[in-house]
């Protein structure tokens, strides 16, 4: 075959081209431009690839069940209905997988309520996980919580939330957690809630309208408070005597933002709340009321010296 | 013939799965993303596609494990994946900067670096399976056989979208300002 036919390049790159082939198409205008394409795309490689994280981090995605949450704007009342049919749609998963352990995680200003087992009850605040086993659930009711979540727990055994912070116990009470790597706060609404502060080796009872908070850097203190549930269920950020860095966490998790800041004084307690449903007026809100300028930028929150 | 029967056993074992893993996991990732962009869904896709072979493991054969893996991937992706733009790397510039080094003139470099960046932009405006084709070719050095056989094509039909995609970022090279 003497004509260039509709697979030439093709043939061209696999040095299948006769000689007249080769003549015909290296004379033509073009020929420069294809070698160059070449030439340049035989230096560009796609971005590595680490083959052990990925491999052990796929070992542990297959022994969990992650649900995660539908995209619904967050409510401020409890979404039973919702979380019905995602229990469901577990107990579907586990049937055939055979998982040992059952995920729930919430997105970024998400909210989201789910059902335990034996008929407690958990909401979700945003950007939190919760990893419980539910397959000895009746024998053992415990979970492990990052985040914040509340609980309103059924009568029973013991009722155990594990945190890295330290574990919160109960037999059948209305509570809430918020735990992360530094910061730990539970606060009783019902009944009688045992906290265990790891960080100090302490126990605190707490009873209704009291909470327990211990943030790295500062002291342990006790919290009085008269709200009948947690106010972010009612879409507020509430906080006493916080340092700064947490409450920008709390934004950040609630508006999916990232703080930059180089230096300011970090010491700064914050003590007042923040809307979860309206960004502009929360950030104006923290913001204003330390005193700190700032800029946006996307996603970015810049804080100017 | 025993050897594959004990291979085939073997893929739901945790060593013989993570050899399999391996051998296959960047090749999988760099084609779906070479098709797709967006590296954040695709590891997602990787990973799951690998556990749901593993969860059936017993279902397949050695032979088979391959063309399953890339079945279930393809799958979730042309659900799952919004399509963004494909960035890839230049490799360290030492490298052809040593084979060329006696006539790089600063002007050379200039312009060779501006063609790297139409070339990019013309990879980046191909229909995905031209540059899924392309890329494995070029880049993973797949044969156009290889090729045809992830994607349960003919050799023909992997011929003819390469010569398109070359056609096409010829085109639009030239076209580029």
């Amino acid at each position: 075959m003497n004509k260039l036919d509709d697979i030439f390049l093709s043939r061209w790159l696999n040095n299948e081209l006769s000689e007249d082939e080769l003549n015909e198409f290296m004379s033509s205008e073009h020929y420069n431009t294809y070698v160059n394409i070449i030439k340049g795309t035989d230096k560009l490689q796609a971005p590595s690839y680490n083959l052990n994280t990925t491999f052990s981090d796929l070992k542990e995605k297959r022994n969990t069940t992650t649900i995660s949450l539908p995209n619904k704007p967050s409510k401020n009342r409890w979404q039973w209905g919702v979380a019905a049919s995602v229990i469901l749609l577990i107990g579907f998963f586990t049937y055939f997988n055979f998982f040992n352990t059952t995920e729930f995680s919430s997105d970024y200003g998400k909210q989201f309520a789910f059902e335990l087992p034996d008929g407690s009850k958990v909401l979700l605040n945003s950007k939190s996980t919760i990893t419980f086993n539910k397959h000895n659930w009746d024998t053992n009711r415990t979970l492990e919580l990052n985040g914040e979540a509340y609980f309103d727990v059924e009568k029973g055994n013991t009722f155990t939330v594990k945190t890295s912070q330290g574990n919160v116990s109960v037999l059948g009470t209305e509570f809430n957690v918020n735990a992360s790597v530094d910061f730990f706060k539970v606060s009783c609404y019902e009944g009688k809630v045992k906290v265990l502060d790891n960080s100090n080796n302490s126990n605190h009872i707490l009873t209704p309208s009291l909470g327990y908070q211990n943030i790295k850097g500062n002291d342990p203190i006790t919290l009085n408070f008269n709200t009948i549930h947690p106010e972010w269920i009612d879409n507020q950020s509430v906080f006493k005597s916080t340092p700064i860095k947490h409450v920008f966490k709390a934004l950040e998790k609630q508006y999916e933002l990232q703080f930059e800041y180089d230096n300011f004084d970090d010491t700064i307690l914050f003590t007042g709340s923040f809307p979860n449903n309206n960004k502009d007026i929360a950030l104006k809100t923290v913001l204003k009321s330390v005193n700190l300028k700032y800029t946006t930028q996307e996603n970015s929150i810049i804080l100017e010296d | 013939m025993s050897d594959s029967e004990n291979e085939d056993i073997g893929l739901c074992k945790e060593k013989s799965f993570q050899a399999f893993f391996n051998t296959n996991a960047t090749l999988l990732r760099n084609y779906l993303y070479y098709k797709f962009g967006g590296l954040e869904d695709i590891d997602d896709i990787v990973q799951d596609s690998f556990i749901k072979l593993w969860d059936n493991c017993t279902k397949v054969t050695t032979e088979t494990a391959k063309s399953y893996l890339f079945r279930i991937a393809i799958n979730q992706s042309n659900s799952l994946l919004r399509h963004e733009t494909v960035k890839l790397k230049h490799q360290k510039e030492v490298k052809h900067i040593n084979n060329n080094i006696t006539n790089e003139s600063p002007e050379y470099l200039l312009e060779e670096k501006e063609f790297m960046v139409k070339l990019e932009k013309a990879i980046s405006s191909l229909p995905d399976r031209q540059r899924e084709v392309f890329l494995l070719n070029r880049i993973e050095k797949k044969t156009y056989r290889e090729i045809a056989e992830l994607s349960s094509v003919s050799v023909k039909a992997i011929e003819k979208l390469m010569h398109k995609a070359l056609l096409k970022l010829r085109a639009e090279i030239e076209n580029l300002p």
